[in-house]
């Protein structure tokens, strides 16, 4: 009996030890329970601030952002506007060379049926071809009552010369040396004016400037190779 | 000699003295107007041709002066001769223009 009261004073003795242990433990815990939450609230407020920070100063950012692309896309749509006007007259530029390039070309093809070996004769020809599409282009210009100027006498006639062949004979006398050019400019204004009596006598006139163009090299050869001495009472090979 | 040299020194052979402008030369020797010059210059050249301006005041006349080509005595006799030679082979005429040879047209 007495061993058993030995017993259960020790066990409640543990018992009472235990108890102060769990107490003192509930007691650690609730006071780091409570730290711990103390120590996220605070660390929650921190964020929470730090969050509002931030915010305020994305919204800043993005403020400064807006009015910084604003500012920059206006800026490109300016830069853009300008490289779009540039463009433009480049292209209107290059529109106006192609133009002139086409009226050469097209003059030059009418010109040279056969290669030409001297490529000197080309160039001066082509320079030749460029003034007169220019002065084609100008004239395009103007107004038709200007067909009605001028004192040559094939304008006194019923089938006029346009002023498309007048150009075009002219283009053609200057590739001729300028000895020869009063006589050919004479001659072939003389043979406009006869054509000029024929039916549908602005074809006929057109035709034969064109023809006339594109004999002007060949021309030009004939009337510069030196005949007396190389070639004795021979036409032509 | 090419072949539209030979038709012109056979237009000019039909009247050798009889002066004609470069428009009816070449209607004459059928070529197309415009084409004909520098045959003309050539020929003109070695002294088959002369030329000279049509003697009329152009505002009188009411139209430009022509520029008329005529045969030189020499030019006629030496055209000839190159006419004949020319048509010593006459296949190659004839084939581009049966007319001149005798041939159909």
């Amino acid at each position: 009996m007495s061993a058993d009261l030995d017993d259960i004073r020790a066990r409640a003795h543990n018992l009472a030890t235990h108890l102060d242990l769990a107490r003192d433990l509930a007691r650690d815990l609730a006071h780091a329970r409570d730290n711990d939450l103390v120590l996220d609230l605070a660390r929650a407020r921190d964020l929470a601030l730090a969050r509002a920070r931030d915010l305020a100063r994305v919204r800043d950012l993005a403020r400064a952002l807006d009015l910084d692309l604003a500012h920059a896309l206006a800026r490109a749509l300016d830069l853009d506007l300008v490289l779009a006007r540039d463009f433009a007259h480049a292209l209107a530029h290059a529109l106006a060379h192609a133009h002139d390039l086409v009226y050469a070309h097209d003059l030059a093809r009418a010109i040279l049926p056969s290669w030409m070996p001297h490529y000197r004769d080309l160039a001066t020809m082509l320079d030749n071809l460029l003034e007169v599409a220019r002065a084609i282009d100008r004239a395009l210009g103007k107004s038709a009552a200007r067909m009605g100027e001028g004192e040559q006498l094939a304008d006194a006639r019923s089938g006029l010369p346009g002023w498309v062949c007048r150009r075009l004979m002219g283009g053609a006398v200057r590739v001729l040396p300028a000895v020869h050019r009063p006589r050919y400019a004479d001659e072939w204004c003389a043979e406009l004016w006869e054509l000029g009596g024929l039916p549908s006598a602005r074809r006929h006139q057109l035709a034969h400037a064109l023809r006339v163009v594109s004999r002007c090299v060949v021309l030009r050869r004939s009337l510069a190779a030196p005949v007396p001495g190389l070639a004795p009472r021979r036409p032509d090979g | 000699m090419t072949l539209p040299t030979q038709l012109v020194l056979r237009a000019l052979l039909e009247s050798p003295t009889r002066e004609r402008y470069g428009l009816e030369l070449g209607q004459a020797a059928g070529l197309p107007s415009g084409t004909i010059h520098p045959i003309l210059a050539r020929l003109e050249a070695v002294g088959w041709l002369e030329s000279s301006w049509e003697e009329i005041d152009p505002h009188v006349a009411g139209r430009p002066r022509r520029r008329y080509y005529v045969l030189t005595a020499d030019g006629a006799e030496r055209a000839r001769d190159a006419l004949a030679r020319a048509y010593a082979s006459t296949a190659t005429v004839a084939r581009l223009r049966p007319g001149l040879a005798g041939g159909p047209q």
